[in-house]
């Protein structure tokens, strides 16, 4: 919008001169003309009461907005954006090592205590072997890992050795073969295999996990008779020769959930020690 | 040249103000974020209040304000002393051009809700009922004005009579000549007198 002229052209300039003079935004030369055709003129001084009095009103009784909210931006933009690394550090993170270094502890107790440790180095290091009266030969390495081996075993490869605790009762009719007693009972657990006192027709094998001096319960697993079927005896600590998984067609058992259990705990508390002490190095770069 | 104010002019500052917008500006600048909060508290009032009676769209207004906080914080090193307040007040007033122009469109009725409480003029407990009455009539009639005028010619009474800034200071925030900020002025004000012929009564109490 453009200014409304006030008058003709000349008298729009008598108009801003008066506007100045209310102001006082004048020269010493200016505001003398400008009083003297205030003076003159009456128009002109209620001109310059006017527009004095519009001021003053300006200053005092503009109704006043209230703003709608809080401007601050301390909680938008003021705080230093964190990176990655230091989005994981927080309240809790004073916590999570001690939290962590428990788990992996924790972890590594139920492995050592369900022979999961030994399970798992017996399947890492052959084919799975089932303990079956009818299994295939073990091929247990010759080190001194901890495994699994059937004291049914047939293979003739194994010396014997005088181990009192690897008295062989492998006098199932089914596993025909002569006994093999594992070479050293110190650094590999015992089996002993038994027909089973249930139906008469299956096999019961018995783990003693004697792997790195520690030694458990022993561990008994029922088999039918076609070796296939296997069902837990009430022993606490059943499961597979792999120390993982429960034995073909068996429900999960108890020991078989212990030593996952202790895995995940073992390797998650592993990982998160690994994460915080990446946390710590890259805060000290 | 005389340099009189117009009666009732308020002080463009109190004598400390640019003492503590120095000292929080040089911890802002620091990092410390809650010293430009503490500018932001001092001035948000005003800065809304300006750009609002500028625009005359609190949306927008509220808007503008909320980004010249965000812009002043993120370029506070291009300040380089003076007006803290005057500085604000450009970016407040500029960032309110942008966002109007980006709209593409102007309010239809910019100070709309005379009875909202968010409109109410300053209240004067110690005035009688009819004096206020007059106050308030008189506080609609110019609102009303003032949002008829050209948009030039509003921002630069706004700064000049209501929020006290003076003309080199308007220069700056506005970016034009000292002679161009006089003319806005006396001719806006000319301009204001004119609309308001029918109510010059209020204003002779």
């Amino acid at each position: 919008m453009t200014t409304p002229p006030l008058r003709a052209p000349h008298a729009e300039h008598d108009a801003l001169l008066v506007a100045r003079l209310a102001d006082g935004d004048l020269t010493p030369l200016e505001r003398s003309a400008a009083e003297a055709q205030v003076a003159a003129c009456p128009e002109c001084a209620r001109l310059r009461d006017d527009l004095r009095a519009i001021g003053r009103s300006l200053a005092r009784d503009l109704p006043t907005p209230r703003r709608p909210r809080d401007f601050r931006i301390g909680t938008q933009v003021a705080a230093p954006r964190q990176d990655f690394w230091q989005r994981l550090r927080g309240p809790w993170s004073g916590l999570l090592s001690p939290l962590a270094g428990s788990a992996a502890a924790l972890g590594l107790a139920l492995l050592l205590a369900n022979g999961g440790l030994g399970g798992l180095a017996a399947s890492s290091a052959a084919a799975p072997a089932p303990l079956t009266p009818v299994a295939a030969p073990a091929a247990g390495p010759a080190g001194g890992s901890p495994e699994v081996r059937a004291e049914a075993d047939p293979s003739p490869s194994q010396p014997p050795a005088s181990d009192a605790a690897a008295s062989t009762s492998a006098s199932a009719s089914t596993a025909s073969a002569p006994s093999a007693p594992p070479a050293s009972s110190a650094a590999m657990p015992s089996t002993s295999v038994g027909p089973s006192a249930s139906s008469g027709r299956g096999l019961t094998a018995t783990l003693r996990p004697v792997a790195s001096g520690l030694s458990a319960s022993p561990t008994t697993i029922a088999f039918s008779a076609d070796g296939r079927s296997g069902a837990p005896s009430p022993s606490p600590l059943i499961g597979s020769a792999d120390g993982l998984t429960p034995a073909s067609g068996a429900p999960a058992a108890p020991g078989a959930f212990l030593v996952l259990l202790g895995w995940i705990l073992l390797l998650g508390g592993l990982a998160t020690l690994v994460v915080r002490w990446m946390i710590r190095r890259r805060r000290t770069d | 040249m005389e340099q009189a104010r117009a009666p009732g002019r308020r002080p463009s500052a109190p004598v400390d103000e640019p003492a503590r917008d120095e000292q929080l500006v040089r911890r802002a600048k620091g990092g410390d974020a809650a010293a430009f909060d503490e500018l932001v508290v001092v001035y948000q009032d005003f800065l809304f209040r300006l750009v609002v009676r500028t625009v005359g769209d609190r949306e927008a207004a509220a808007d503008a304000v909320q980004e010249a906080f965000l812009n002043a914080y993120r370029n506070l090193g291009a300040f380089r002393g003076g007006s803290f307040r005057g500085w604000l007040a450009r970016i407040a007033l500029n960032a309110a051009t942008d966002i109007l122009r980006g709209r593409k469109r102007r309010p239809s009725e910019p100070y709309p809700d005379w009875a909202d409480e968010d409109w109410q003029p300053t209240a004067d407990e110690d005035a009688d009922p009819e004096r206020e009455a007059t106050r308030r009539a008189r506080g609609r009639a110019l609102a009303g004005a003032l949002a008829a005028i050209g948009e030039d010619q509003r921002r630069a009474i706004v700064l000049y009579d209501v929020e006290g800034f003076d003309y080199g200071e308007i220069a700056e925030i506005t970016g034009v000549s000292l002679g161009t900020v006089k003319s806005r002025i006396h001719r806006g004000r000319l301009a204001l007198r004119e609309l308001l012929v029918e109510h010059l009564e209020l204003f002779h109490d």
